[in-house]
């Protein structure tokens, strides 16, 4: 089937070396070969031009480096970043090559808290909330930037006549923005308390009956003190 | 840097704190209590003019989009860490175990060649070699 014809080897030249190698029983068969070979497809090794089959030389087309080919650098020249690569693969620890163990055992080893309020535990409002619910997103920032590059100055005294207020309560509506989140109580000391008073639950049904009555009554007497400053609040303005 | 974001931090929570006593005041305004609306206004804008001067200051440094995403859910951004680092972890074994599998798979495959090509595969290893000392 290849017959007289010769194929152009277009690819395979590069396998084949220009300067042969000056050691080596390898090399004794660069010197022979002078015109690519041809290509057989009939799964005969390739021919030379002497007729002899070169089953040595197919081997060599499962070599990356070609024994006795120069680099361009040098023959042991390996540029750092090359030598680095070739080094560093998945079969490594990279978290442990980078020096990370301590980041991954603080994030990982310990367990983090969920929300973001026991990130910025010092924040106040409710900032558990997601952020697309008031419009108070920070993608809404990136996708909508606000004026920037503008000069800041303080207020005159005619700007400052706008921030001039009517006494008396916001709405009801806007109170809201201005409530904490309820304090976490810790109930750890009371269970373990619990734990150990089994038996005499009679009594301690008692002590809660009696610390809930003081409870109301401090709760009523801070009541009463705030209706009194409000009323004297109320006296002044009207005498002014 | 750390230093240069702690500055910003306590300007930031400073510039909280004032937006916060300001609500306090409007919420249940009294007449004597427009001078200290006043001052607290221009307190704000004092806030203001610090922090865009912190920005000059860390033009460097970059923080992932993803991170946005968590903090407007509404969860702990120290959670995007952890799931980088576990995402990490998890591909490295991945690839730690195809590396494992095809290194398998090759002396597998230069054994039975071995023994199918004994004349090819002694030239080839005689070649690494030689590709080995070069490089040595």
């Amino acid at each position: 089937m290849a017959g007289d014809e010769r194929w152009n080897y277009g690819n395979m030249d590069m396998y084949l070396p220009q300067n042969p190698p000056s050691s080596g029983a390898i090399s004794q068969n660069y010197n022979q070969q002078t015109e690519p070979l041809p290509h057989r497809t009939d799964g005969e090794p390739p021919v030379t031009q002497n007729g002899q089959a070169t089953h040595e030389d197919s081997a060599f087309y499962l070599l990356k480096d070609m024994p006795g080919i120069p680099r361009p650098g040098g023959p042991h020249h390996v540029s750092p970043g090359a030598q680095a690569a070739v080094d560093i693969t998945g079969s490594v620890n990279l978290i442990q090559h980078h020096g990370l163990e301590h980041s991954f055992h603080k994030f990982c080893g310990k367990k983090v808290k969920e929300p973001l309020s026991n990130f910025l535990p010092n924040l106040p409002g409710f900032i558990d909330t997601p952020g697309l619910q008031d419009g108070s997103s920070l993608r809404s920032l990136i996708e909508k930037p606000p004026i920037v590059g503008k000069e800041l100055y303080q207020l005159s005294g005619p700007q400052l006549q706008g921030f001039r207020l009517h006494p008396g309560p916001i709405p009801e509506q806007y109170r809201l923005l201005h409530q904490q989140p309820p304090a976490k109580k810790k109930h750890k000391n009371k269970k373990h308390k619990r734990e150990h008073n089994g038996g005499a639950s009679s009594t301690a049904s008692g002590e809660k009956e009696k610390k809930t009555k003081k409870q109301k009554k401090h709760e009523d007497s801070e009541k009463k003190e705030k209706k009194k400053k409000k009323d004297k609040k109320k006296k002044k303005t009207g005498s002014t | 840097m750390a230093e240069k974001l702690e500055q910003l931090e306590q300007h930031l929570e400073q510039f909280i704190e004032n937006t916060r006593q300001m609500g306090i005041i409007v919420s249940d305004f009294q007449p004597q209590g427009q001078p200290v609306l006043n001052q607290k206004i221009h307190a704000m804008i004092t806030g203001m003019q610090e922090i865009d001067r912190c920005k000059a200051q860390l033009q460097d440094v970059q923080v992932p989009l993803e991170v946005f995403e968590y903090i407007d859910q509404g969860r702990n951004p120290q959670l995007y860490t952890k799931d980088c680092m576990e995402k990490s972890l998890a591909k490295n074994e991945q690839v730690k175990g195809k590396i494992d599998a095809l290194k398998k798979f090759r002396s597998q495959l230069m054994l039975e060649l071995d023994k199918v090509f004994p004349e090819e595969i002694a030239k080839y290893k005689a070649a690494r070699e030689i590709v080995k000392e070069e490089h040595t």
